[in-house]
């Protein structure tokens, strides 16, 4: 019964990560023969400042996007769980990002925040705002990385704020009319009940954001390219640069390794951190 | 005589093998990959596909006109052991890279059906597709150099004259931000980075010459502390300091025709680009073209500068190359459509007529009949007294270096890298 599914992630997930670590070993231009170079690109991985900077921007992308999406998608997805109808119309209207591809995403994106030409600063300088009409959203280091959390954010609130909305669904309702005949406030239900009975959705949503967010490509590929300089070029796209812009398939498989190893570090320390793995049943306790 | 069935059989078979062994190509089916410089750039290449295919039933040649960044796709198609059997590049050091790896079919294999093939093209421009004294591309547009176009409505308005040295650019730079223009529109987002490239190219080849590529070109040790390339980044700086590029350069695309459109609705006044950004902006604006708005001069000369000021930077051509994936019927009909249709006047007519200038021989005397002969001349003339043409940077350089480059350049443009450091990070690039 597991063997398809076994047979799908050992090829696509774990026999690229594989391959990849004696392709570290090696000086690969991606054209001729591989060439064994030992532990040089290892040595190269910790001495490029680019790598190390780029290591630095994914865990700085990661806990943004986590400190912005989560609180977010909780109060929105709290909200649609209501049993109101409206709610239901207005979560169908949100839901949209999620049916977008990412390249559509990014390139209405870049065309909205274009500094010249875009939407964004458009309405601004209509809006008598000239000075802010010229901001260089995606050309400024803080602001382009900035910006690029906003539109990951926009793509993926849609997506966590279904988990939530599932999770908050599944609370029984006979647990909110207790409280709240013991006269509990709206607030206080939402602390002292709603979220410590969302805990296992808040670790679910948590690990798929931050391993999301570990390896976001597509996105941030079209939307600065890595840019301004390398200000957004965090792993996987200094991965990619190196690899099929550079021809150096030998380093980049190091630094693909590397991602690996992090990735599943983060998920590893998430789920122990919860006691994920000793999921013990929430309801009627 | 009563001929036997077989023998009748054989008759026709051997005359019908006579007729067909001339000019018939076995059917086979290839795809062909090519930039995207344009609709008016890919509509002609569609026609002489199409036009080939017609002339040879069974072969199908599909082109696929892919948008950028193109070099990327054709690293992944080869790494992965799939390349298209035609497809086009630069030449140079990536040219250089692929058939160190065997990917890329030896033209110089088919001189013995067709002998003076490459004759026919201006040697200047086959010396990028000559890799180890073997052929490995031909021309398939144009000779393409960098130029300074600008709007002549924008510099009318101000009473000013495009720039011939150095100082008259710094002058116009202040006129132009005086009166709210950005003077110089330059594509800084990091996928268009190579936009910045030109002005390094050129403010390198001004002042110190051809010497200090050729040195880093020949993997000369620290051939980046040559003074000439200090000089041009703290140029670059100057020129970047003086709002030259105005403030949100960093974020312009000309993928998505932005620094373009800069340009035609008179928002910047001028912009180093290649020749082929002519009919891009022709499929933009029309209008702005057909006015006669769109004009151009060649890179102002740097006073007290080492180079040649005719020297010409840019792109010799855009070559077609085979690669090695290829089985024997489709080598036969790639080789077919390299040697009858892109090799031959009627193809090279075409191009003359959509404003480029194929790189052949005696190609002067036919510009009459390019769509913009103004440009097609202007364009002859530079390349016919240029004392040397060096294909773009960024693919005449060994591609992990060339991305350190362009890396290192667009902080430049940005401020987040001095030209100190600039220096010191391309003599440590590998």
């Amino acid at each position: 019964m597991l063997v398809p599914a076994a047979l799908l992630f050992g090829g696509f997930a774990l026999a690229p990560v594989l391959i990849a670590i004696p392709l570290s070993f090696t000086d690969w231009n991606g054209l001729s023969q591989l060439n064994w170079i030992g532990l040089d690109n290892w040595a190269r991985v910790f001495q490029d400042p680019l790598a190390l900077r780029s290591i630095q921007l994914t865990f700085l992308l990661t806990a943004l996007s986590w400190l912005v999406q989560t609180p977010i998608s909780l109060l929105i997805g709290v909200y649609l769980a209501g049993r109101q109808r409206h709610r239901a119309v207005i979560g169908a209207i949100f839901f949209l990002p999620l049916l977008l591809s990412s390249a559509a995403v990014a390139i209405t994106w870049s065309n909205l925040l274009d500094p010249n030409f875009g939407a964004i600063n458009q309405t601004l300088r209509s809006l008598g705002l000239v000075a802010l009409s010229g901001t260089n959203w995606l050309g400024d280091p803080t602001l382009a990385f900035i910006s690029v959390v906003v539109v990951v954010s926009w793509t993926y609130v849609p997506f966590h704020s279904l988990l939530y909305q599932a999770g908050v669904r599944q609370i029984p309702a006979t647990i909110y009319e207790a409280a709240q005949i013991d006269g509990a406030s709206g607030l206080r239900m939402f602390f002292d009940f709603t979220l410590p009975l969302l805990k296992y959705t808040i670790v679910t949503s948590s690990m798929l954001l931050i391993v999301g967010a570990v390896t976001s490509f597509d996105i941030l590929f079209m939307l600065t390219g890595g840019g301004p300089g390398t200000s957004t070029r965090i792993l996987p796209l200094h991965m990619y640069v190196q690899g099929f812009q550079a021809y150096q398939f030998g380093y980049s498989s190091a630094l693909a390794v590397l991602l690996a190893v992090v990735g599943s570090a983060l998920s590893y320390t998430l789920v122990r951190l919860s006691g994920f793995a000793s999921m013990r049943s929430q309801t009627g306790a | 005589m009563k001929l036997s069935l077989a023998a009748s059989a054989a008759i026709l078979a051997l005359g019908f093998s006579a007729a067909t062994a001339q000019d018939a190509l076995a059917p086979a089916t290839l795809d062909l990959w090519a930039t995207n410089a344009g609709d008016i750039h890919s509509q002609a290449i569609q026609t002489s596909v199409d036009r080939f295919n017609a002339a040879h039933p069974g072969v199908t040649i599909k082109a696929n006109i892919i948008p950028a960044p193109y070099p990327d796709k054709v690293a992944v198609a080869m790494s992965g052991g799939q390349p298209p059997q035609i497809y086009a590049g630069f030449g140079g050091g990536v040219l250089a890279e692929q058939v160190a790896a065997g990917k890329v079919y030896a033209l110089d294999e088919a001189l013995a059906k067709y002998p003076d093939w490459f004759d026919r093209f201006l040697p200047g421009v086959m010396t990028n597709a000559t890799i180890d004294g073997k052929v490995y591309a031909v021309p398939m547009n144009g000779i393409q150099p960098v130029i300074l176009y600008y709007n002549k409505q924008v510099f009318a308005d101000a009473g000013v004259e495009p720039p011939k040295t150095w100082d008259d650019l710094l002058a116009l730079v202040d006129v132009f931000k005086a009166k709210g223009i950005t003077p110089i529109a330059v594509a800084g987002a990091r996928a268009d980075a190579w936009t910045e490239l030109m002005w390094l190219e050129y403010l390198v080849d001004r002042v110190g010459g051809t010497a200090p590529l050729n040195n880093v070109i020949a993997g000369q040790e620290n051939a980046w502390s040559d003074p000439a390339f200090l000089k041009a980044a703290q140029m670059i700086r100057q020129l970047v300091d003086a709002g030259a590029f105005g403030t949100t350069f960093s974020s312009a695309s000309y993928a998505n025709g932005q620094t373009d459109a800069l340009m035609y609705t008179g928002r910047a006044a001028m912009q180093l680009q290649g020749t082929w950004d002519y009919d891009i902006v022709k499929g933009a604006a029309p209008d702005f073209i057909a006015a006669g708005n769109y004009g151009y001069v060649a890179f102002p000369s740097v006073p007290g500068g080492a180079g040649d000021p005719s020297a010409l930077q840019g792109n010799p051509a855009n070559f077609y190359s085979i690669s090695t994936n290829t089985t024997p019927e489709q080598l036969a009909a790639a080789l077919a459509y390299l040697h009858d249709e892109v090799s031959s006047d009627q193809y090279a007519d075409d191009f003359i007529k959509i404003g480029y200038i194929p790189a052949i021989e005696g190609v002067g005397d036919k510009l009459s009949a390019s769509s913009d002969p103004e440009l097609a001349k202007f364009v002859y003339d530079l390349a016919a007294k240029a004392s040397s043409f060096q294909l773009s940077w960024d693919q005449a350089l060994k591609p992990s270096i060339a991305q350190a480059m362009v890396d290192n350049l667009n902080e430049l443009f940005n401020g987040t890298v001095t030209p100190e450091q600039f220096v010191a990070n391309m003599n440590n690039a590998r």
